[in-house]
């Protein structure tokens, strides 16, 4: 059994719980951005004029990244990401995609994105030649927000399995040495971290542009 | 009139050599991060003589080696065919670009700017040799 208390002190707290609500509310009305992000909770299930779940494909992942930490897929929740996997050494197909990955995330910003909300990610299957400094550099080429993230062979087949990303090497008498014969498509995964779409190379540059606008809508 | 002839015809050996049926354009390469060690080249030849002729080499300024490839969808991926040559028709044409035929710039000695231009020097069968301009651009 407790002491009853002083019904003067209730008071006093009652009124400095409610001092501290009423400030809490206005630092929050004052900060939150109209739309919050989603952080938490249950995952909705996409609306009829968004994007469909892309099922059987994507999920968590982490990665040692080019920020200096690792990197989870889940630390992103709340942003849009793209994502894409290839090598720094691939003369082609690779920077054809960033580019036009970029392309997309300028497009974005002059329409007035939220770009805090966005963020590109490379993952390189090619850990052997491309140590985190040189994909950092590498990536910020194509875009300043891009982090790029590199395993080893092991970590790498399991994001890549998950993806269902098809890469094999391929032994060439080229001067370049060994290349990779992969799959290119761009991952839009939506701030739950769901996978919403599949973005190739055939596809214009602006379907990248309108799917992270709606899924930044949602 | 004559002097627009005149004028045309010099603009056109700028990118053919005299007597060459073969005429070169669009000659790029991708400008890329200054670590990358390999790029492409891609431009449009053209060939309005009534002989077939083939690119069999390519030498870029600032590049150890230069190879002709080629990307092409295999399944679900995309796979890279070294090429010993590119034929080009009689009065037809051939473009490399992205996602395609390409010169391949292996062994980079200086970064590739933007706005630079590099000098290569093609090789074809018939034609022999042509210099052409490829502007860095990014795409």
């Amino acid at each position: 059994m407790s002491e009853p208390v002083p019904p003067r002190r209730t008071l006093r707290t009652v009124l400095l719980v409610l001092a501290g609500v009423l400030l809490l509310s206005l630092g929050t009305w004052m900060t939150v951005p109209p739309v919050p992000p989603p952080q938490d909770g249950e995952a909705p299930q996409p609306r009829a004029n968004s994007l469909p779940l892309v099922r059987d494909i994507g999920g968590e992942f982490r990665l040692p990244a080019t920020t200096g930490r690792e990197l989870a897929l889940s630390d992103l929740r709340g942003k849009v990401v793209l994502l894409n996997f290839g090598f720094t050494h691939c003369p082609d197909v690779c920077p054809t995609v960033l580019m036009r990955m970029g392309g997309a995330l300028q497009e974005l910003a002059l329409q007035g994105a939220d770009m805090s909300r966005v963020q590109p990610l490379f993952v390189t299957f090619d850990p052997e030649r491309d140590t985190l400094d040189h994909l950092r550099e590498y990536v910020a080429f194509f875009h300043r927000s891009f982090i790029g993230l590199r395993g080893d062979d092991e970590q790498v087949r399991d994001v890549a399995r998950q993806y269902k990303v098809i890469y094999l090497r391929q032994d060439t008498q080229s001067a370049a040495g060994y290349v990779f014969q992969h799959s290119d498509f761009v991952y839009v995964i939506d701030a739950w971290g769901r996978v919403r779409l599949l973005v190739g190379s055939k596809d214009p540059e602006a379907a990248l542009v309108e799917a992270v606008k709606k899924l930044l809508a949602e | 009139m004559k002097r627009i002839l005149l004028l045309s015809l010099a603009m056109f050996a700028t990118v053919a050599q005299a007597g060459s049926p073969l005429l070169l354009r669009d000659a790029w390469i991708r400008a890329m991060p200054p670590t990358a060690k390999t790029s492409a080249a891609y431009l449009v030849i053209e060939n309005q003589g009534e002989q077939e002729d083939a690119l069999v080499g390519a030498q870029v300024d600032g590049a150890e080696v230069t190879e002709l490839h080629e990307m092409a969808h295999e399944g679900h991926a995309m796979t890279m065919r070294q090429r010993s040559e590119i034929v080009v028709p009689a009065g037809g044409v051939v473009e490399l670009k992205p996602g395609g035929l390409h010169l391949m710039l292996i062994g980079l000695q200086r970064p590739l700017v933007m706005g630079e231009t590099r000098k290569a020097l093609l090789q074809f069968r018939q034609a022999g040799e042509i210099s052409v301009e490829l502007d860095v651009r990014s795409r």
